[in-house]
C-alpha cells in the first residue's frame, strides 16, 4: 500500500479515532487503526470491540492499494509532529510503514498484520431509518450528563433509547440519584419498542462525531438486538449494546393523579444562586435547601468546616402552598445549564421525601427528576 | 455478635442502618453484602438503589450524599464503601454525625479487607471498630474450619463432596479463603452435573492428576510397601503437589490407622469403626487391614517420625522431597 495525504486529511481521520482505540490492551491490535487504499481513497477503522468507528477519505492519492495495521496513537503523535504538507505512507516488508514527510523526514514503524484486525461493522441487510441528527444530538446534550459513571453496574451506565406513544422516541438516563427524559418525534425502529441500552463512553464518542457532522441533516441508523450501527455522511458507527435491563424508570416518573405543587423560577436568577450555594456545598456533597413560601424561595446551605450561605429569590407565580426540599444543588445546576428556558420545579404536596420534578416552562418533552436527601 | 448470628439476622428480615465488616475472607465478606442485598431488595431490582463507594477515591461528601438521598425505589437502600481504611480521622469526624444516628432509610456498609500486613495494624481496625458493629471474617484455621469452609463454598454450585475428598482438600488448600474459593470453583465446573465431589476429583483438577494418586500413596505406605511407595512419591512430586501436601497425607492416613488399631484393641467391629471413621466402607477395609499390621505402640514411634519429618522440612534447608523418601524408607523398619 501506498497513499499520500494532506497533513490536515491524516489528522481529521487519525483524531476521530483517538477516544475509541485501546491505550493498552492485552490485545494489541485494538489499539491500531486499520487503513485500507482503494480506488476511492482511503478508510481509516478503529474499534475497542464495543465501538468502531469507520471513516472513508476521498481526498487521498492512492498509489498502490492495499491495508496497514498501526498504532493508532504513534501515527496520531507523528503526523500532529509533521510540518504541514504531503505524507506519504508506504507499506514495507513484515508489516513495516515507512513515513515520509518532503525529502528529509522519514519514520519507520512497526504495524501489525492487517487481517488480525477484527471485524466489527458487519453487513447485514436489515433497512436503515432515517433520523434528524440535531433531534439526536439534542437527546443527548440533553440527558448524557445524568449517565452514571459506574462500570460496576452497567444497567445504568449508558443511555437507554425505547419507542414510546405518541409515534416518539424516548433517551432516558439515570446515575441513581437523578433521572433524565427527553422525547423526540423520530421515524420509528420496531427494535427500540423493547429499548436498547447503549454504553456511556458510545453516547460521548457518538456525540463527538455527530456535533462535527451537525450540518448533515440525517443520520441513518439500524439495530440489530445487540448492536446499533449509525452512518453520517463519510462516517461509520458501530456499537456493541449494554446486554442488562435498564430499570423499569416509568415507575419513578409521577403520574398526573397526585396533588402537586409548581414553581416557576427564572433560569438565569436560580443559576447565580445555585452557583453561590455550591461554594459551600461542593466540599462535601452538603444538601441545599430550598424554602418555598408563596412568592419567594429561601435557598440555604451550611458547611460544618466552611461557614454557610443563604438567598431568596423570587418567584414568577406565588406556589399554592409552602414546601421545603434538600438536594445536591450541582444536579439542578447541571439541569439549568442544559436548559435555555426558565424552569418549573413540581413537588408532591401531600408526601415528604418524593422525587422532585424539574420541567422546562416551554418543552413539555423535557423531564427531570431529582431524589431528595434528608433533610438534617 | 458472631458472623452466623449477623448472617442468621440478616436472613430473618432484620437489616441494620450500619455495619463495618472487616477480615481476611473476602468470599464470606461478598457473601454477607449478597444477603443483605436479598433481604433488601427481594424483587431483585437493585441497580438504582445500591451503591458501591470506594474510600480510596471517594470520601466523606460522596457517602453522605449517597445515605441521604432518597431512595428511588426500595423501602431502604444499600451503600457499600470498600476500602474504608483510606478514610482519616479528619473525614471520619465528617462522618461523625451521621454514624452516630444513622438513617433508617439506609444500609451503610463498611469494609475493610486486611492481608497478612493488615493484620498487624490493629488500631486501623480499632478506629473503625468505634464507629459501626464491627464483624470479623477471617479465613478458616486447621482442618475442620477449612472443610467446612469447602462444604458451604461447593453448596454455592449445588455440590456434596465425600470424606476422603474433604480431607484431601484440606491438606492442599492451605487457608486462604479467596485461593480456597477459586478452586472449589474449578473443582465445581469440573464435576458439571455430578453432585458430589469425589478424591478422584480433587487429584485431577487440583493436583493434575499425578502420575499416582496420593491415596494409592499413603495406602502404599499404611501396606508397608516400600518399593510402590517411593514410585508413586516421585510421580506425585513431579505432578507440582507441594511435599508438605503428602505429609499431611500420610500423617492423615496414620491417624486413622491409629484410631482403628485403638478400637481393634478394644475389640470394636469393622461396622463400629467404620462409623467413628466416617469414610467409605471399602476405605474403612483398607484402614483396618493396615491397622491389623501395625502395633500401637510402633505407632507412638511413626507419629514421632512424621513430626520430625514435618519439623525438618519446615525449619531447616533440607529439601521436602529428601525428607519424604527418609520417611517412606524409615516407616517400614518400624512396621511389625
Amino acid at each position: 500500500m501506498k497513499i499520500t495525504a494532506t497533513k490536515k486529511t491524516l489528522s481529521t481521520a487519525l483524531s476521530r479515532i483517538q477516544g475509541i482505540v485501546e491505550k493498552s490492551s492485552i490485545k494489541p491490535i485494538i489499539s491500531n487503526a486499520l487503513i485500507k487504499a482503494g480506488n476511492e481513497g482511503i478508510s481509516v477503522s478503529a474499534t475497542n470491540l464495543q465501538i468502531g468507528m469507520r471513516a472513508t477519505y476521498k481526498e487521498v492519492k492512492v498509489e498502490k492499494e492495499g491495508t496497514i495495521s498501526v498504532n493508532a496513537r504513534k501515527l496520531f503523535e507523528i503526523v500532529k509532529e509533521l510540518p504541514e504538507g504531503e505524507i506519504t505512507l508506504t507499506e514495507k516488508e513484515n508489516y513495516w510503514i515507512e513515513i515520509t514527510c518532503g525529502k528529509d523526514l522519514k519514520f519507520n514503524i512497526i504495524g501489525l498484520p492487517p487481517e488480525d484486525f477484527p471485524v466489527f461493522i458487519k453487513e447485514e441487510k436489515k433497512e436503515f431509518v432515517e433520523w434528524s441528527t440535531e433531534k439526536i444530538i439534542e437527546m443527548i446534550y440533553l440527558t448524557s450528563f445524568s449517565i452514571s459513571r459506574d462500570e460496576a453496574n452497567p444497567s445504568i451506565n449508558g443511555a437507554f433509547i425505547e419507542n414510546i406513544e405518541g409515534n416518539k422516541t424516548r433517551m432516558v438516563s439515570t446515575d441513581g440519584y437523578r433521572l433524565s427524559i427527553a422525547d423526540e418525534e423520530l421515524e420509528r425502529n420496531k427494535l427500540l419498542d423493547e429499548g436498547l441500552l447503549i454504553p456511556q463512553k458510545a453516547v460521548l464518542e457518538l456525540n463527538k462525531i455527530l456535533i462535527e457532522k451537525k450540518e448533515e441533516k440525517s443520520l441513518f441508523v439500524m439495530a440489530t438486538s445487540n448492536s446499533l450501527l449509525i452512518k453520517i455522511s463519510e462516517v461509520e458507527f458501530s456499537i456493541r449494546l449494554i446486554d442488562k435491563k435498564f430499570p423499569d424508570y416509568k415507575v419513578i416518573v409521577p403520574g398526573e393523579g397526585y396533588k402537586k405543587i409548581e414553581a416557576y423560577i427564572e433560569k438565569d436568577k436560580l443559576r447565580s444562586a445555585l452557583k453561590r450555594m455550591s461554594i459551600i456545598s461542593n466540599e462535601n456533597n452538603r444538601p441545599v435547601f430550598f424554602s418555598f413560601k408563596k412568592k419567594e424561595v429561601e435557598i440555604f446551605t451550611e458547611d460544618s468546616e466552611l461557614g454557610n450561605v443563604k438567598e431568596i429569590i423570587e418567584l414568577k407565580d406565588s406556589t399554592s402552598v409552602d414546601f421545603k426540599f434538600c438536594i445536591n444543588c450541582s444536579y439542578l445546576l447541571d439541569i439549568i445549564n442544559v436548559l435555555e428556558e426558565d424552569i418549573i420545579v413540581e413537588f408532591n404536596a401531600e408526601e415528604e421525601n418524593k422525587p422532585i420534578i424539574v420541567k422546562s416552562v416551554t418543552r413539555k418533552n423535557i423531564k427531570y427528576i431529582i431524589m431528595p436527601m434528608l433533610m438534617d | 455478635m458472631a458472623v452466623e448470628d449477623l448472617k442468621k439476622s440478616i436472613a430473618g428480615g432484620v437489616v441494620a442502618p450500619l455495619y463495618f465488616f472487616y477480615g481476611d475472607n473476602a468470599p464470606f465478606i461478598e457473601e454477607a453484602i449478597r444477603l443483605v442485598a436479598a433481604t433488601l431488595f427481594p424483587a431483585g431490582a437493585a441497580e438504582l438503589d445500591v451503591r458501591h463507594l470506594d474510600a480510596q477515591s471517594q470520601g466523606p461528601g460522596d457517602i453522605l450524599q449517597a445515605v441521604r438521598t432518597i431512595s428511588f425505589f426500595a423501602r431502604k437502600k444499600l451503600v457499600i464503601v470498600r476500602q474504608a481504611h483510606h478514610l482519616k480521622q479528619p473525614q471520619w469526624d465528617v462522618l461523625a454525625p451521621y454514624l452516630k444516628k444513622p438513617a433508617d432509610s439506609c444500609c451503610l456498609i463498611f469494609i475493610l479487607l486486611l492481608d497478612e500486613k493488615d493484620k498487624k495494624d490493629k488500631g486501623r481496625i480499632e478506629a473503625l471498630k468505634k464507629f459501626a458493629p464491627a464483624f470479623a471474617f477471617q479465613n478458616p484455621k486447621g482442618d475442620k474450619q477449612i472443610a467446612l469452609f469447602v462444604k458451604s463454598r461447593l453448596a454455592h454450585y449445588g455440590k456434596t463432596i465425600s470424606p476422603e475428598a474433604l480431607a484431601y482438600c484440606g491438606a492442599i488448600l492451605g487457608e486462604n479463603a479467596q485461593a480456597i474459593s477459586g478452586e472449589v470453583e474449578k473443582l465445581a465446573l469440573y464435576c458439571g452435573e455430578r453432585t458430589k465431589v469425589e478424591a478422584a476429583d480433587v487429584d485431577e483438577v487440583l493436583c493434575g492428576g499425578g502420575r499416582g494418586t496420593i491415596f494409592n500413596l499413603v495406602d502404599a505406605v499404611g501396606q508397608g510397601r516400600l518399593e510402590p511407595s517411593l514410585e508413586l512419591l516421585g510421580g506425585i512430586l513431579a505432578a507440582g503437589v507441594h511435599p508438605l501436601v503428602v505429609l499431611k497425607m500420610i500423617a492423615r492416613q496414620f491417624r486413622l490407622i491409629g484410631t482403628a488399631r485403638l478400637m481393634l484393641d478394644q475389640g470394636e467391629n469393622a461396622t463400629r469403626i467404620g462409623q467413628r471413621l466416617r469414610l467409605p466402607e471399602f476405605v474403612v477395609r483398607g484402614v483396618i487391614q493396615q491397622a491389623k499390621s501395625w502395633p500401637a505402640e510402633r505407632l507412638g514411634m511413626v507419629f514421632e517420625e512424621i513430626f520430625q519429618a514435618n519439623y525438618l522440612s519446615k525449619s531447616s534447608r533440607a529439601e521436602g522431597h529428601i525428607v519424604l523418601e527418609r520417611l517412606l524408607l524409615r516407616l517400614p523398619e518400624l512396621r511389625a
